[in-house]
């Protein structure tokens, strides 16, 4: 099935449009979450999510742009709602730049694994402007519109994450993780 | 900002993962959450079945208000009327009003009361003079006629009686206008009555039908990173070069504007503000092209009805002095003498003048319009026309130059709405909804007409502009 006829029978609210299109497109989608929300199981909860409001809400689609940009955003909004709902109740604050703290060592290598786990433990706000920045390619203004910071704040959140990436990937320096309590993490790098 | 390599991998390795999913749990734990079209339909028709609801209601309540206020509640002023209290007095023979013997002429006021032909009343006094003057469209009938010194005639002790019920089962209060008066005086009474009927049949209400949707605009290149939006409101799409019909009905008002072209001229300006528009109807069938950016052109058949009700109730005092019995003297003997003079008199008018037009038109109109608004199905558009009158009828009264003040239309007369102004313009603002090839809305407008009249050197020049609201039903055959 085309992508077009997938989002006519969508459009029309036809259940084999409907379930090809979760085929097609749920991988896309998970991904996007995984980036955003750094873990499996919350990543599978906003996929669900992501897919029922998409669903529903297909009909705002208008056939101009690309659809994967299109759901791609929607995604994204879906994903950082989804963050600040869930994450709310841990004090996350997005603009809130985290000190160096060391308490656990974790070695990385340059490796799409690790990259990905890299991901998955640095803060959600250094993890979501990296994700916006680096991989959507929004501008420090939009993503200061969107997640309610100041753009210096954006520039510093993204400033502090290139560092770690360089000091982690680049100089193949050690990332040391701390998990206290809760699911409140900060990242550091150690000389 | 440019990426370092390592950044570069890091984006490709984020953007390139792969996951493996179970599709058929997915789908299991989504699909109970997705909104059926069923649903979805359910609550569209619910409210659109509510709006139209809510629009037949107050139009229908409209209607049938103006029409009930126009057909009897004025009536009903009539009967509620109180004749002026006569001070005219019945005096013994001999007798001043005082009790007096009368030893010289006395003056005694008389009082002329003026009564619609919908009141009854008795006299109290022992002499009355009536005056009827009646509304005969085509040769009198105007308040001029109403001197009362004219064609006063004198009876004794005469009971006047109006019937109401024969006044109003010959009055078509829609079509029929009539003046009359009565007149009471001490020195006699005369009652003379007579209704004059005009009745023009009602026009049946022409359907009409349209509406027009608004194409879409915007002519974006594709995006190649994806916008971020608040609130999901969208540029409105790009589908131009569609074609479509457009039918609209509804109902309108008439703005009426009137004016006195010279001052040689027998009614007042007084007579126009008598004037008030009627509910009618306005009707558009339209066919249509979508353009690019939101731009539509169309053009197509507009039928539009006037109704204008001209009513006036208006009771007048006028006093002045009229020829009659000054004074009556009885002598010792028993003679009475009387004396002729001058005696004051007060007369009492009330009006219960009606009648109507009613201007037809068919008329070509082409026009543009455009989408200024969009979120989702749902659109704000404008649109401004020409129309050109390809046909016109008109029906029921007009002013006229003349002491009877208006005239009745008579098939094939020359009147002065023959080769009225042919051209209009009309504006108009839409609301939509719109489905796969159907759109459904509700459309407000305005026809601006500078003047009805053209040339024949009339005495008065009218506008009668249009506003009202429409319903609508655009069709999209995707061609």
């Amino acid at each position: 099935m085309t992508e077009k006829e997938i989002i006519r029978l969508c459009k029309k609210r036809n259940a084999r449009g409907q379930r090809a299109f979760v085929d097609q497109y749920s991988d896309l989608i998970y991904s996007i979450c995984m980036r955003y929300v750094g873990s499996r199981s919350f990543a599978d909860d906003c996929l669900q999510e992501s897919l029922i409001h998409i669903l529903n809400n297909i009909d705002k689609y208008e056939d101009r742009g690309k659809f994967n940009s299109w759901l791609s955003s929607v995604t994204v909004r879906k994903c950082l709602d989804w963050i600040k709902k869930e994450k709310r109740k841990a004090s996350v604050q997005l603009d809130h730049v985290a000190e160096p703290f060391s308490d656990e060592i974790i070695s990385m290598k340059l490796e799409k694994e690790e990259v990905l786990k890299f991901m998955e433990l640095i803060p959600d706000n250094y993890r979501i402007v990296i994700n916006m920045f680096l991989v959507e390619g929004y501008s420090h203004k939009e993503i200061a519109k969107y997640l309610g910071i100041t753009e210096s704040t954006s520039r510093s959140l993204l400033s502090r994450g290139r560092k770690i990436i360089r000091e982690v990937f680049e100089n193949e320096k050690m990332l040391v993780v701390y998990k206290n309590s809760g699911s409140k993490k900060k990242i550091v790098s150690k000389h | 900002m440019e990426l370092s390599n390592k950044e570069k991998f890091i984006k490709k390795t984020l953007e390139n993962q792969s996951h493996v999913l179970d599709k058929d749990a997915l789908w299991q734990s989504v699909q109970p959450h997705l909104v059926s079209n069923d649903s979805r339909k359910g609550i569209f028709w619910f409210v659109f079945s509510g709006v139209i609801l809510l629009f037949l209601s107050v139009s229908g309540y409209r209607f049938f208000d103006l029409h009930r206020l126009s057909t009897q509640e004025i009536v009903y002023q009539n009967d509620i009327v109180t004749p002026v209290e006569s001070t005219s007095i019945a005096v013994p023979p001999g007798k001043t009003p005082n009790g007096n013997n009368i030893t010289e002429s006395t003056i005694i006021n008389t009082e002329i009361v003026t009564k619609a032909n919908t009141h009854e009343f008795e006299s109290t006094t022992n002499q009355s003079i009536a005056l009827d003057h009646e509304l005969n469209t085509k040769k009198h009938s105007n308040r001029n006629l109403s001197k009362p010194n004219e064609s006063i005639n004198i009876e004794t002790n005469e009971k006047l009686l109006i019937d109401k019920e024969h006044s109003r089962k010959n009055k078509n209060p829609d079509l029929s206008g009539s003046i009359s008066q009565a007149l009471f005086t001490q020195a006699g009474a005369h009652a003379e009555e007579e209704d004059k009927k005009y009745s023009v049949p009602r026009t049946e209400a022409l359907p009409a039908l349209t509406n027009i949707r608004i194409s879409e605009i915007s002519d974006l290149s594709s995006l190649d990173k994806p916008v971020l939006s608040e609130d999901f409101i969208q540029p409105i799409q790009v589908n131009p070069k569609n074609y479509f019909v457009t039918l609209r009905f509804g109902m309108n008002s008439s703005l009426i504007r009137n004016e006195i072209n010279t001052q040689d001229v027998f009614i007042s300006t007084n007579e126009f503000s008598h004037e008030k528009s009627m509910p009618s109807f306005t009707g558009d069938v339209l066919f249509g092209r979508e353009l690019k950016n939101g731009w539509n052109l169309f053009g197509g058949m507009t039928y539009n009805q006037n109704v204008i009700r001209y009513v006036n109730t208006e009771i007048i005092l006028e006093s002045g002095q009229v020829n009659g019995i000054q004074s009556t003297y009885e002598s010792r003997d028993g003679t009475v003498t009387t004396t002729q003079g001058l005696i004051n008199q007060n007369t009492l008018t009330s009006y219960d003048v009606r009648w109507f037009r009613k201007h037809r038109s068919l008329m070509l109109s082409a026009g543009i319009g455009k989408d200024l608004i969009r979120f989702n199905r749902i659109s704000l558009s404008a649109d401004v026309a020409i129309n050109y009158i390809l046909s016109s009828a008109h029906q029921g009264y007009y002013f006229s130059n003349s002491p009877t003040a208006f005239t009745k239309f008579e098939d094939g007369e020359e009147h002065i709405y023959n080769g009225n102004a042919k051209l209009l313009l009309r504006g108009g603002l839409g609301i939509n909804y719109s489905l796969d090839h159907l759109s459904i809305g509700m459309h407000s407008f305005y026809i601006y007409n500078q003047n009805s009249l053209t040339g024949k050197n009339n005495f008065y020049q009218t506008g009668i502009s249009t506003i009202g609201i429409q319903l609508g039903l655009t069709y999209y055959p995707r061609w």
